[in-house]
């Protein structure tokens, strides 16, 4: 077992390091305005007609234009901002199971459902943030700032767990159990 | 021997310990912030001393007189004045309750000494986190490079790093400390998903 857990200390560095650089990379690469404009906001404004398809199934009183998701009748809305659209808490994702070694058809599935997953549940925090905020600024204010963000982060570290322990090669290739573990 | 958590346990530990512990942060964060303005004092007054003139603070506030000078609205006289740039440490720093409930969801062996030295290693994050926050408000206000006495690359430098020191640092540091700290939980979630796969072969 202490061989297994050399193993693991080591590569929990790899990990670490690969992780933040390809982190850094993929965020720099977000901020690039033609990345901003032909993705990000595309992707945000979609986000917003989802988020509004849905409210609307059980409220007619929701409209969206761009990334701004409002209430006609009281003219209270929010605005999908950067770090609110989950491309921000995917690139988190990506950046981990890419850096994780596994595969490249593992990585490329665990991609695309933890995506999914991600954006799954940004898509119930912007609907939710929509609500708080015509119920009461203070409660809006805490789960806007605080309370989402780091539910968002449980959600991305338990995909990418899962996306581990379901990961067929263990620790990587040539990294299996050892016998004496 | 402290059976360690299953991940269904984990993640419903941490979801509902999360926001509890949060509420119970929010009561005493101005408090367990307050180091993160020590820090960020010492960093800005070394990395932005030209625009700096002083910095004061008291738990829950971070107020910095700048030598920025911007013009005051509404003043007939042409009036200037110097720019002061107030900020919250405790602003980015919710990675401490989410530190705290992942220990807990991972059932941590040795809990108190890992959130004490978690407490402490997260203060940097949120320093930086801080600084970055001042930075940009005094860019924003304070015009462009050549006004400011930076390069465009600075600015550019100084908008990336509070991009990822108000998006990426509070989260992600928690989680990473987190990580490292319970590396045998860790194993336990490999080796796990190792031998159900030698289950399915068998």
């Amino acid at each position: 077992m202490h061989s297994f857990l050399a193993v693991l200390r080591f590569g929990v560095i790899r990990f670490f390091l690969i992780f933040l650089g390809l982190q850094v990379l993929l965020f720099g690469v977000e901020l690039l305005q033609p990345v901003q404009q032909h993705l990000v906001l595309p992707w945000t404004a979609l986000l917003a007609a989802t988020c509004v398809k849905l409210v609307t199934l059980f409220d007619a009183n929701a409209a969206a234009a761009g990334k701004l998701l409002w209430n006609p009748s009281t003219g209270f809305g929010v605005s999908i901002e950067p770090g609110c659209n989950g491309v921000e808490a995917s690139i988190i994702l990506f950046a981990a199971i890419i850096a994780f070694p596994a595969t490249w058809r593992h990585k490329l599935w665990g991609l695309v459902l933890g995506f999914v997953a991600v954006q799954g549940l940004n898509v119930v925090r912007v609907i939710s943030l929509f609500y708080l905020g015509q119920w009461n600024d203070a409660a809006f204010r805490v789960f806007h700032e605080y309370l989402w963000q780091g539910l968002i982060m449980v959600d991305v570290l338990v995909v990418w767990l899962l996306w581990v322990r379901l990961n067929p090669e263990g620790l990587g290739r040539g990294r299996s159990l050892p016998a004496s573990a | 021997m402290r059976r360690p958590s299953s991940l269904t346990a984990f993640f419903v530990t941490a979801i509902v310990g999360f926001p509890l512990l949060t509420l119970a942060w929010m009561q005493v964060s101005r408090w367990t912030s307050y180091p993160v303005g020590g820090i960020a004092e010492l960093f800005l007054g070394h990395a932005a001393d030209d625009w700096i003139r002083s910095i004061e603070q008291a738990p829950g506030t971070f107020e910095v007189d700048t030598r920025i000078a911007v013009t005051v609205p509404g003043q007939k006289a042409r009036g200037t004045a110097e720019l002061v740039v107030e900020a919250d440490p405790a602003r980015y720093a919710y990675g401490l309750p989410l530190l705290i409930a992942l220990l807990v969801a991972a059932r941590s062996r040795h809990f108190l000494r890992k959130a004490v030295t978690g407490y402490a290693l997260l203060l940097f994050p949120q320093a930086f986190s801080l600084s970055f926050d001042v930075l940009r408000q005094i860019v924003v206000v304070g015009g462009t490079p050549a006004r400011l006495g930076i390069a465009q690359w600075q600015m550019e430098a100084i908008a990336l790093g509070y991009q990822i020191g108000a998006l990426l640092l509070p989260t992600v540091a928690p989680a990473l400390i987190w990580l490292w700290f319970e590396r045998p939980f860790f194993a336990a979630v490999v080796v796990e998903g190792m031998l159900r796969q030698e289950m399915k072969k068998q």
